[in-house]
């Protein structure tokens, strides 16, 4: 399962291909495709609050473009989903050796997570 | 929000690592143990009550118990009816307990004296969840059974003075919706450490009161306020150790502002809803042996298989049932679900809210990010009952989406008449 990421804004989970939000438009990163250095998981919440308001200052100052690159309901073809699934599993194998963020920690119906127990052993 | 403290921590047992790689593990199973019940909730999907005419026996039981432990299963979750009802229960606790496989019981609590806590956790037992689904008099009325509330607190004390990890769930439905953060309170006052938090569906008894089903917008301020609760904990708790963490369900989602707040562990790494697990890292068994994908899941669609018929080994290869969500595509996807953005990741969240809702995976109203994509449209979605629920265990009826304006809050939910599109129960 291909990564995804949090917009640093808006804190709506997108692909790692985006440039840009599209829920809020904020430029994401700087080089299409490559990791947004902001969101990477080695951050804590505090810094990562901390790069987002800066982020979101920057935009505010300059302007933010609310007007996102793509719809986010925007239908897309096979071939474009499979290139972008492909992309996005490099890119996180790339920005996680040996693993992924956690995306496989879905709690049984009954049942919660416990304070000796970690999300933090990776799916590969 | 404040920066959590993050406690010592060991990995989940339920959590997927790298050596499982990707094949199908029952990494946590679910086990109806009984469906002899000490109380009639009036939301309960498996309509519990009395005992099934043919459950397992003892030794039937650990055998179950002893594949579990032979396919990888690290996590078990005894439910009913009320599991403790089973005369057996500490042999059960004890064998699984035995094989490494952390035990957990979710229990109304009726009956949960110390005494009885005590026995529990000298078997093996290791956490007890109770379910708390409201203050007293609306819980009580959700459970048609005046005192459930006091009791459901006192097993939470119960549980604290055995020294088990507790934990609570609440389903959510109109009648609780406005009192999360009071349930919330309780819960903390007595000592649990996590609350798991996720929507009625209309299932077993739950179908027959569909006046205490949410209508798809309800979920936006729900989460905003699941959200709240979490935020406010996480400030209140720092230097002090544990956070309450507040864990959004499975169906209840997807892709919001909230989402990694709610289905992260305070201060561990993010996680997010990444598609039904059934039959991929989760199982489910009923105490007559039929075994499905998720404990969950609507009977007479999901049974993979009987114990008595094959073994859990087989059942779990090769159950046509158990296999969906390994082999679906985004095809089976319908209605807004299928051109969603998040839809590779999602694939319409939570298999059995949508097929007890509409008849069939695939299309969730119930979604946060649908909500709001619908609301710049200037349309909201409801539900209206369509067919009743053939009141049998796990059973449900069927319900139809109804588009509306936004704002059209006059119309009864059950028989509005509002401007409105009616919208295909099921669609290619």
């Amino acid at each position: 399962m291909p990564s995804m990421v949090l917009c640093p804004s808006c804190k709506r989970h997108v692909f790692p291909r985006e440039t840009s939000c599209p829920f809020c438009g904020l430029a994401i990163s700087a080089e299409p495709g490559a990791p947004p250095h902001a969101l990477t998981p080695e951050l804590s919440r505090a810094q990562r609050y901390l790069v987002g308001a800066a982020i979101a200052a920057t935009v505010a100052v300059a302007g933010c473009n609310n007007q996102p690159a793509r719809g986010p309901n925007d239908v897309q073809t096979e071939e474009e989903l499979a290139r972008e699934r492909q992309k996005a599993i490099d890119e996180s194998r790339e920005r996680h050796p040996g693993g992924g963020p956690c995306v496989d920690n879905v709690c049984p119906p009954y049942g919660c997570v416990f304070p000796d127990e970690a999300c933090d052993i990776l799916r590969v | 929000m404040a920066e959590p403290a993050s406690p010592e921590t060991t990995p989940a047992p339920r959590a997927r690592r790298p050596e499982d790689g990707d094949a199908p593990i029952p990494l946590f199973a679910v086990w109806e143990l009984t469906m002899k019940c000490d109380q009639p909730c009036q939301h309960c999907g498996s309509r519990a009550g009395h005992a099934r005419s043919a459950e397992l026996s003892t030794t039937e039981v650990l055998d179950v118990a002893d594949s579990l432990a032979r396919l990888g299963c690290r996590e078990v979750v005894l439910i009913g009816g009320e599991a403790y009802l089973r005369e057996d229960i500490h042999t059960v606790i004890g064998r699984l307990a035995g094989h490494g496989l952390r035990v957990v019981m979710q229990t109304g609590g009726r009956a949960m004296t110390v005494e009885r806590a005590r026995k529990l956790r000298d078997a093996g037992l290791t956490v007890l969840g109770v379910s708390v689904d409201g203050t007293a008099p609306i819980h009580d009325e959700l459970r048609g059974n005046r005192g459930s509330h006091a009791a459901a607190m006192r097993a939470l004390d119960a549980g604290a003075a055995a020294g088990l990890l507790l934990t609570a769930n609440t389903q959510i439905n109109r009648l609780n919706m406005g009192v999360l953060r009071e349930i919330a309170a309780d819960i903390r006052a007595r000592g649990a450490l996590a609350w798991q938090v996720q929507l009625t569906v209309p299932m077993g008894r739950a179908a027959d009161r569909p006046e205490w089903i949410v209508e798809p917008w309800h979920v936006v301020p729900i989460i905003d306020t699941l959200a709240a609760i979490q935020r406010e904990a996480a400030s209140e708790a720092q230097g002090k150790g544990w956070i309450f963490d507040v864990v959004a369900g499975n169906n209840l989602g997807y892709y919001g502002p909230h989402e990694a707040l709610l289905r992260s562990r305070p201060g561990g790494q993010e996680a997010y809803w990444s598609g039904c697990r059934a039959g991929i890292s989760g199982i489910g068994i009923e105490s007559d042996g039929t075994v499905k994908g998720c404990p969950s899941l609507p009977t007479a669609p999901y049974a993979g298989g009987n114990v008595r018929a094959l073994s859990l080994d087989a059942i779990w290869e090769h159950g046509e049932a158990l296999r969906f969500a390994r082999e679906r595509t985004e095809d089976e996807l319908w209605g807004f679900c299928r051109t969603c953005y998040f839809a590779p990741y999602c694939r319409a969240g939570c298999s059995w809210t949508t097929h007890c809702t509409l008849g069939r995976r695939g299309n969730n109203p119930f979604c946060y990010h649908r909500v709001k994509e619908l609301e710049k449209r200037g349309v909201r979605e409801r539900i209206e009952k369509r067919e009743n629920a053939p009141q049998r265990p796990y059973d449900f009826g069927l319900f139809e989406l109804v588009e509306e304006p936004l704002g059209a809050e006059t119309a009864s939910p059950l028989t509005g008449d509002a401007p409105r599109r009616r919208l295909p129960i099921a669609s290619d």
